[in-house]
């Protein structure tokens, strides 16, 4: 996952942190004083599940953020195949 | 389920104790010639097929001398063996006379207990002489948590009528089995025939299918992961549907071509979509009605149990990349599972299929959202504007399989008459 921070920065709204959701209260995603955006928790633990890959951060920055958010998601062998 | 070659389960059978004859894996008729020379004559070379039933298609041969090896390699490789291409054969030293015997540790799916098999009367013919004979295939349950004793073994080859010395050994082998099968996630190891010889108990064939959703913990096995395939290898999309589950057990993406390159789709002059579905029970019915309308799906996919966005984004880019799809499908079952995450992994992949219409895509595709959050996940394709494309319909949860399969005939027809969106080439 990629954020262009400063691409947040002229982001009123910020949608992703609307929508992110987890098993926990908040999710790994957070903003800081100075409205900066970061992860929250340990990439550990957001690679074991604290992040549930609902893809909402990046869809909704694009609906009514500006479209900061990049997912990226390699699928082995499927380059293979186009 | 992941099933190995011969010579992939005989080498994880030496590795565990377990005789097997000397053998060369070759993928040309020289190198067999060469093999049988380095092995002794005579050999036997066999196919190496995902397939029963070997023997008695001609893919077992036997070689007296390196040049027979070589036509009998030559004959089999690069021709087809039960529908599947032979790529490799098996050089063995052909093993002189021995007692055929069978035995096998598999799934008794009636009382879900791991159950060993033996029967004296082995070879390819098992199954003939079993049904004729079905007192002489002794079926042994085993308690899991206690597992097969030695004991057990020898009382299980007693009952079969194993004596003396052949007693000894064919119980020392079941047990070694057994051990092979927990410790290797086994749905089925099976050795017909298992040869005793003047040295021992040696395994002239052998059969093991093993857990594919237990792949990830067993590095030593020599399989990709992929579903189930039947007698073929997974093709590239499977191994690429397989690799989604692998390390991560949130929901599952069960994914088969049925028919990957729109064959069996043209030869029944049905239009090919692709397919996906919450629910098997929801995928076989759905299918259930769009077959009788002209529509066959060509491969099946099954993103239950609440998966992430991010496989349901993988399962559509993989359905997607079949080439010959003239539209999609997409059903839920009523589901428990969060539909606004599967919603959001559908319009994901989407948006990097079709970048330039922000998603929009140029076949037809119906979405059918039914269960938990079902609501959002339609609002969700509404507020990235794919509603507003003639191709795409969505409903929600009072729509039934059979409806949804006339609503894709008619958005299909509306298509295909030019009336809705452009005709994809």
């Amino acid at each position: 996952m990629e954020i262009d921070l400063s691409l947040c920065a002229t982001c009123l709204k910020k949608p992703c942190l609307s929508v992110c959701r987890s098993p926990f209260i908040n999710g790994p995603l957070a903003q800081g004083a100075d409205g900066t955006l970061f992860l929250r928790l340990e990439h550990g633990e957001i690679k074991r599940g604290s992040c549930c890959e609902c893809l909402g951060c990046e869809l909704e920055c694009r609906l009514l953020g500006n479209n900061a958010v990049k997912i990226t998601l390699p699928i082995p062998y499927l380059e293979t195949t186009s | 389920m992941a099933r190995l070659y011969e010579h992939q389960a005989k080498a994880l059978l030496r590795r565990s104790g377990v005789m097997v004859p000397r053998g060369v894996l070759c993928r040309t008729p020289a190198g067999a010639a060469t093999a049988a020379i380095e092995i002794g004559l005579p050999v036997v070379v066999k196919a190496q097929v995902l397939s029963g039933g070997r023997g008695k298609a001609g893919g077992v041969r036997f070689a007296a001398t390196a040049s027979e090896a070589f036509e009998a390699a030559g004959a089999l490789l690069g021709e087809t063996l039960k529908g599947l291409a032979v790529r490799e054969v098996l050089v063995e030293e052909r093993v002189g006379e021995a007692r055929e015997t069978y035995l096998a540790v598999t799934t008794n799916q009636g009382s879900g207990k791991p159950s060993v098999l033996v029967a004296l009367a082995g070879g390819m013919d098992v199954e003939d002489t079993s049904a004729e004979n079905p007192q002489g295939v002794i079926r042994h349950d085993v308690d899991i948590l206690r597992g097969l004793t030695g004991y057990d073994a020898l009382n299980v080859v007693r009952r079969a009528g194993a004596v003396g010395r052949e007693r000894i050994l064919l119980a020392s082998l079941l047990e070694k089995m057994y051990r092979i099968y927990r410790q290797h996630d086994c749905k089925l190891l099976e050795i017909n025939p298992a040869g005793i010889v003047g040295d021992g108990v040696i395994a002239l064939d052998a059969r093991m299918e093993v857990d594919d959703d237990a792949l990830f913990r067993q590095g030593e096995i020599p399989i990709a992961p992929g579903d189930e395939t039947g007698d073929r290898p997974p093709t590239l999309l499977e191994r690429a549907a397989g690799s989604i589950d692998q390390n991560d057990h949130r929901g599952t993406v069960h994914f088969v071509q049925i028919d990957p390159d729109g064959s069996v789709a043209s030869a029944r002059a049905c239009v090919p979509v692709g397919f996906d579905c919450v629910g098997t029970g929801a995928s076989l019915t759905t299918m259930d009605e769009l077959v009788p309308l002209g529509y066959f799906p060509v491969n099946f996919c099954d993103t239950s149990g609440n998966p992430p966005g991010s496989k349901l984004y993988r399962a559509t880019r993989i359905i997607f990349a079949q080439p010959h799809i003239k539209g999609y499908l997409f059903v839920s079952c009523v589901s428990g599972q969060q539909l606004d995450n599967t919603a959001r992994g559908i319009i994901k992949a989407l948006l990097d299929i079709y970048p330039e219409s922000g998603g929009k895509p140029d076949i037809p595709c119906v979405f059918v959202f039914r269960g938990t959050w079902d609501e959002e996940a339609m609002a969700l394709f509404e507020r990235h504007g794919l509603t507003s494309s003639p191709l795409v319909r969505v409903l929600g949860r009072d729509c039934t399989e059979k409806e949804a399969a006339r609503h894709f005939d008619g958005l299909y027809k509306e298509w295909a008459d030019g009336k809705g969106g452009r005709v994809r080439a």
